[in-house]
């Protein structure tokens, strides 16, 4: 299977549902039990007015996309490096999207540096950064 | 801990764990990404080591104690080998860069996950801002 290695093609994405019930379940499984995600009146206290999803859920869709792309590679020297710009509130269908930008070699082996994000339906980014993965 | 106790170069940690089978599912499954078990053959959720970190300088902190408004403002990590269920795991970390500004705190935390050889299997950044 070929992967990804063309500066500027698209990597395969997806979309997801982030809903609340799928927050509370990433507030358990990850132990992040941080009020905002969770308490109703607290989150509408705050800046976002509301509950918001962890960031690191939306890293989490960055993370399968690339293990989708780069299966054999990603679990074995990748790095992830995220701003996490805009919150994802629950019930939203967000984007999950990629594109490589940068090939280089380092230390002998080519690297993929992909442009990653995650987007809400309002078009605001949720999440961007850069990936990088070794090639073979 | 009082927000205004944290300074630069402050240790957390060390934080010894190790994930069940049925806990590398749980997070697996609480992201909705179905099809990846088999791609991490059997293994851990690189994520989950960091979200774990997170739980525990949230706990800390005080944050859900003291419920503090705090914002995820950026992550980064790296994977050198992928972790096994029931794989003795220690998290170090360390406030890298902490500011004050008036009265928010920007923090930065740099956090070593080692095995039981003191091999690191991965290293993150996690930058965490904390409102009064």
């Amino acid at each position: 299977m070929s992967v990804p290695s063309t500066l500027g093609q698209s990597l395969q994405g997806f979309r997801r549902t982030v809903t609340q019930d799928r927050v509370t379940s990433y507030a358990h499984a990850s132990g992040d039990h941080n009020p905002i995600h969770l308490d109703e009146d607290f989150a509408a206290s705050t800046r976002f007015g509301r509950r918001i999803a962890h960031g690191m859920l939306s890293l989490a869709f960055v993370w399968e996309m690339m293990s989708l792309n780069y299966p054999s590679t990603w679990h074995r020297g990748g790095t992830v490096k995220t701003r996490f710009t805009s919150p994802v509130v629950p019930s939203e269908e967000v984007a999950v999207s990629g594109s490589v930008k940068r090939l280089r070699t380092i230390d002998g082996n080519q690297m993929v540096e992909c442009e990653v994000t995650v987007t809400r339906p309002n078009g605001e980014k949720a999440l961007t950064g850069s990936a990088t993965v070794l090639l073979a | 801990m009082n927000l205004d106790d944290l300074k630069s170069g402050q240790l957390f940690g060390p934080y010894p764990f190790e994930f069940s089978r049925s806990d590398a599912d749980d997070y697996i499954s609480a992201t909705g990404d179905e099809a990846t078990p088999h791609k991490f053959g059997g293994n851990v959720h690189p994520l989950h080591l960091d979200a774990f970190v997170l739980s525990r300088l949230i706990a800390d902190i005080g944050i859900v104690e003291n419920r503090i408004e705090t914002v995820h403002a950026g992550q980064q990590m790296t994977v050198h080998r992928e972790v096994a269920p029931t794989e003795n795991i220690v998290a170090n970390a360390t406030l890298k860069s902490c500011s004050n500004r008036r009265g928010t705190i920007w923090a930065i935390f740099e956090t070593e996950f080692v095995d039981h050889s003191g091999t690191a299997v991965a290293e993150s950044s996690s930058t965490i801002i904390m409102m009064p």
